[in-house]
């Protein structure tokens, strides 16, 4: 069978005589048919998995501010944005994350570097922290996320920095040197900003959730 | 500079040989030469097996008790991530780090059962009799599997980031579950239906195993405690001390008196950290041993020994601790 001949208005038209479509009588044809194609050009790849590691920590407190007054260790500014695969933006999604500090260790006993997001109207989340440092038995500097919204199954991954010795500059190359890495497109830019007194570290980290 | 450089050296000697000399109270080795390094180790002490996957993409089965080599198979992909073994010895799981899962018998070297997914293996564990197995590829539900028909049974609900520790009761009738949404889950075994939840932990737990009676369920995991749960109605019984480190992996002796843990080092997952024995009824610690590199493996034997092994660059090392 070749559907692949028909245009997306041809087979919208085709479904309406069958009665497999049936539209509201504000929404002529052509308008759904230009609607179905913007969806499809707006469509987003969704975020790649990471695994979940052996820290998690549930009840995070809802806080966008994770480096507190005198902590050591590269400022860091992480802002995004959540979407779902079609690209619509993703408002109220749920965004837990959590690291190491500057040195690579992980807080059990309390909830220092973990926090609990929740993205506003336009899909937009933000936080400060610190760039995570490195620890043995993990090859890079990594922030975990767990991201959910009802609708859509829930994300588990990893934000990882182009900076990271680790890529030696060609993260696109060298991703693989951490076996966790399942995508390249996880490891993101770092820009410094700021003047040479407070530099900061800033990436962006854009999110798109599978719907269910 | 110079002086303070010899400080250190003097240091470091002088520690090296307080760790030479501090005994390592029924630590007993068998050595088991291997050509090259081990990277994933299961035991089976009831059987007196060891499979050992090394770093030349071979897993080799050793008998134990005759440090003898029974049998080399050579793998398609070395870079295993999880392996198991029945506890009868013949069943060897090995699961890759591109999704590829194989049942390997061990009496004739032929793969039993080949899985392939798109997420490699958290966790695995064969049922006590060997019939069943059940695996958790990262992230995904737990599958249980039928060894000798090489069919799935039934596969448990999804769970945000899937399963760390798997483990089934004594009898094989229930399974349980260390989950990374920081849940401990008991399901039948037969069908697969969620009986009990335990929702106590705030970090995730890593590691699980049922009393000999099958009446609770003892779990630790990051959160730094042994928990004891009613695997009936989930209920917290109790708790034990809270301990230094995380627990990483956890076994009841076969008479039920103790549970054997492992612990991980938070800061520094390629440090050792020690194996601890707990009586079960007093909830008190009964022994501590720090391997000198990271335990790969650990397990009881039939007549109530505990063992591990670490592995040098050219052996495994078996150590009776108790």
């Amino acid at each position: 069978m070749k559907s692949e001949s028909l245009t997306r208005r041809d087979l919208l038209l085709k479904c309406a005589a069958l009665g497999s479509l049936t539209m509201i009588p504000s929404l002529s044809l052509s308008g759904a048919a230009w609607a179905w194609e913007q969806h499809d050009q707006n469509a987003r790849k969704p975020t790649a998995w990471d695994e979940i590691g052996p820290f998690y920590k549930r009840d995070a407190p809802q806080t966008s501010q994770l480096q507190r007054r005198g902590d050591p260790g590269l400022p860091l500014r992480v802002a995004g944005q959540v979407f779902d695969s079609r690209g619509d933006v993703l408002s109220g999604a749920k965004i837990e994350i959590w690291q190491a500090d500057h040195v690579g260790r992980y807080d059990l006993e309390g909830y220092d570097y973990r926090a609990m997001l929740v993205a506003d109207r336009e899909g937009k989340y933000g936080f400060d922290s610190v760039m995570p440092g490195h620890y043995p038995g993990r090859v890079c500097q990594h922030i975990h996320y767990l991201v959910s919204a009802p609708g859509h199954k829930p994300l588990i991954t990893q934000l990882y920095f182009a900076t990271d010795p680790v890529f030696e500059g060609d993260p696109q190359r060298n991703y693989t040197r951490d076996p966790l890495i399942q995508s390249s497109d996880l490891v993101r830019p770092v820009t410094l900003v700021g003047d040479p007194k407070e530099i900061h570290a800033s990436v962006n980290f854009e999110i798109v959730l599978e719907m269910l | 500079m110079l002086r303070c450089r010899l400080v250190w050296v003097v240091l470091a000697g002088v520690l090296a040989i307080a760790a030479a000399q501090t005994p390592q109270p029924n630590a007993e080795t068998i050595r088991l030469p291997l050509p090259a390094q081990a990277a994933s180790v299961a035991l089976s002490a009831s059987a007196n097996r060891a499979a050992v996957v090394c770093r030349d993409g071979k897993l080799r089965v050793w008998d134990i008790a005759e440090a003898r080599l029974l049998r080399v198979i050579a793998l398609t992909n070395g870079n295993i991530d999880y392996t198991a073994i029945s506890s009868e010895g013949r069943w060897i799981f090995t699961g890759d780090h591109s999704g590829n899962m194989v049942v390997w018998d061990s009496n004739t070297g032929q793969a039993q059962l080949q899985l392939r997914s798109p997420h490699y293996p958290s966790t695995a564990a064969f049922s006590r009799d060997g019939k069943w197995l059940a695996i958790a590829p990262m992230g995904d539900p737990v599958q249980v599997f039928d060894v000798h028909a090489g069919r799935k049974l039934f596969e448990t609900r999804s769970i945000t980031g899937g399963t760390a520790a798997i483990a089934f009761s004594r009898d094989d009738s229930l399974i349980v579950t260390a989950d990374a949404d920081t849940a401990v889950r008991v399901y039948d075994a037969r069908t697969g239906k969620l009986l009990a939840e335990n929702r106590d932990f705030l970090l995730e737990p890593l590691a699980v195993d049922f009393t000999s009676d099958g009446k609770q369920v003892i779990a630790a995991g990051a959160d730094k405690v042994l928990a004891f749960i009613d695997a009936n109605s989930g209920k917290l019984v109790r708790r034990l001390q809270k301990t230094v480190e995380p627990v990483a992996y956890l076994e009841v002796s076969p008479d039920g008196a103790f549970v054997a843990t492992v612990f991980m080092k938070a800061d520094n997952l390629v440090k050792p950290a020690p194996v601890a024995v707990w009586e079960t009824s007093s909830g008190l610690k009964k022994q501590e041993w720090l391997p000198p590199t990271v335990a790969l493996g650990t397990s009881w034997t039939r007549d109530g020994h505990l063992i591990s092994a670490d592995a040098t660059p050219d052996s495994l090392r078996i150590w009776r601790i108790r």
